[in-house]
């Protein structure tokens, strides 16, 4: 047994450094993925607030054409950034996401009357549903990476 | 294929004339319906209809453009089990936003099922 480890041993020797670079080297991808889809959803937490700043402005000013065109470009960049991430996850949140878009929108833009009351249902809406899809996500990014449990929004 | 940012517009907003130029009422009487009867005189066809590259889309453009088909339909006589039919099997929808595409198909299933 003895003779065939010191036959042996430089082949042995070169699997263990293979195997230790094999180990090191998929440690660095996943921190490295981690960290690009911790950016990416930095980014989209980001753009989250901006639309959220925008829609409860849009719904309590005169309304504006502009503004519904900005809402409606960013909620569709938004919305295909989300599932680009959701999906690198292994997790599906359109359902969020559309509850988020609809908010923003109420369905028909003209539709409400302009503008609405600070205390207005709406309002609230658009926030909790924001803060949904944002923990929703958080939520994904702790499962993957922290190994805790996705929940279900 | 019916490509809406290219046979009709990238820049869609809203459910009425009044929302926008380019909006859900406009686009399911000038553009979608006519298509839809076309493929209900021919048996064979196939309509694909092609939401991408466009600016984006507002859940009322997109209810008032696919859940209104069906209700119009349903208003001049269309039985509801032919365009149950049509819907599920010979118009396919593309959209590389699976959220935006669920959202469609919900708008449909809502106007089949009222």
């Amino acid at each position: 047994m003895l003779e065939f480890f010191k036959n042996y041993y430089p082949f042995f020797n070169m699997l263990v450094i293979i195997l230790g670079w094999m180990v090191i080297n998929h440690q660095n991808n996943r921190r490295e993925i981690r960290k690009e889809i911790r950016s990416a959803l930095d980014k989209i937490q980001d753009l989250m607030t901006d639309l959220t700043t925008k829609a409860i402005d849009y719904h309590t000013n005169k309304r504006s054409k502009s503004a519904e065109e900005w809402i409606v470009a960013r909620a569709s960049l938004l919305s295909q950034r989300t599932q680009i991430i959701a999906e690198t996850l292994g997790i599906d949140r359109s359902e969020a996401i559309n509850q988020y878009k609809n908010a923003l929108m109420e369905q028909n833009f003209g539709a409400q009357q302009h503008p609405l009351d600070d205390t207005d249902e709406l309002l609230k809406k658009i926030r909790h549903q924001a803060q949904q899809l944002s923990l929703a996500l958080e939520k994904d990014f702790a499962a993957r990476y922290h190994k805790t449990k996705p929940d279900a929004v | 294929m019916l490509s809406i940012a290219k046979d009709y517009s990238p820049f869609v907003l809203g459910r009425y004339p009044e929302d926008s130029d380019y909006n859900g009422t406009d686009f399911r009487e000038q553009f979608l319906l006519p298509k839809i009867k076309e493929l209900l005189q021919n048996e064979a066809e196939v309509l694909d209809i092609d939401l991408n590259g466009s600016y984006g889309y507002d859940p009322s453009f997109l209810e008032e453009a696919f859940g209104g088909s069906i209700r119009r339909l349903r208003q001049e006589g269309f039985a509801l089990a032919l365009l149950k039919k049509l819907w599920s099997s010979r118009i396919k929808i593309h959209d590389d936003d699976k959220a935006e595409y669920r959202a469609i198909k919900g708008y449909i299933e809502d106007a089949l099922h009222a």
